[in-house]
């Protein structure tokens, strides 16, 4: 791993559910857009490699975390919460807080969908960068847009309006590229959906086109 | 002294393999854009009558 690969790689900690697969896509779209990475654990099919390994080991790769804390509802069928999510914010975190070198310079953003709401059920956490979402697409844009500009302010970002006008044009061009693939677009894989994600966006400033 | 020009953004190929190839992606991506051109040109043309 090089270091410009660290510097750009951002570990996506959130359910991966339907119910949260807009704002996936979006948050996908958007670390995208602004010159990052995104790598999270769907992205290894190794079933021989125990999942909190492979956790660790996307940890170690990514600079920046983006982790969304804000499904606590528990499941309709065992009656009880997740806690992967808060699990893997605090690895980060004490990846941070106890790692040497460049693991130590890691940054997080933390999203829930209510601003001050994680003061109810995780409180220790207060002091880290926390925004809320409220469940809409548009402001996971924004608010991962404005969280990326922050680190790399050398970069000409575009506005969170214009990427969330491109991420309209994008979903609405989606169908038409699935057909074309042979691909349902409810059953893209994050790496299918993220390829497909860096080429479009590729093109849509290329010269070739 | 004038300001700085801001670098563009380099757009990162994620980690992993798709299952299509990447230039069967590519084509994909350069047909649809060219029909939304020709319903962009055409939404023009229509709009000048």
């Amino acid at each position: 791993m090089t270091r410009n690969d660290y510097q750009k790689s951002v570990f996506i900690n959130c359910p991966f559910d339907n119910q949260y697969r807009p704002l996936f896509d979006a948050l996908i779209f958007a670390v995208l857009t602004c010159g990052f990475r995104p790598r999270c654990a769907l992205e290894i099919d190794d079933a021989s490699e125990v999942r909190i390994e492979k956790i660790f080991k996307i940890i170690a790769a990514c600079r920046y975390g983006i982790h969304d804390i804000s499904r606590i509802e528990t499941n309709i069928q065992s009656g009880l919460p997740r806690f992967n999510m808060p699990l893997e914010l605090g690895l980060f975190l004490a990846a941070k807080r106890f790692g040497t070198g460049r693991q130590a310079k890691k940054a997080c953003l933390v999203l829930d969908s209510l601003p001050y709401r994680y003061q109810q059920f995780i409180s220790d956490i207060a002091g880290q960068d926390i925004q809320a979402h409220h469940n809409d697409p548009v402001e996971v844009i924004t608010v991962i847009r404005n969280w990326l500009r922050g680190y790399s302010p050398e970069a000409a970002i575009l506005g969170g309006t214009e990427i969330n006008r491109r991420y309209l044009l994008f979903t609405q061009e989606l169908p038409a590229l699935c057909e074309r693939l042979k691909w349902q677009p409810e059953e893209l894989t994050f790496i299918d959906y993220a390829q497909l994600v860096s080429r479009w966006l590729e093109l849509q400033t290329s010269p070739e086109v | 002294m004038g300001k700085k020009a801001k670098k563009p953004v380099v757009i990162l190929k994620p980690k992993g393999r798709a299952s299509r190839s990447a230039a069967e992606i590519t084509r994909a991506i350069k047909k649809v854009m060219a029909e939304r051109k020709q319903r962009e040109q055409q939404s023009v043309s229509n709009d000048k009558k």
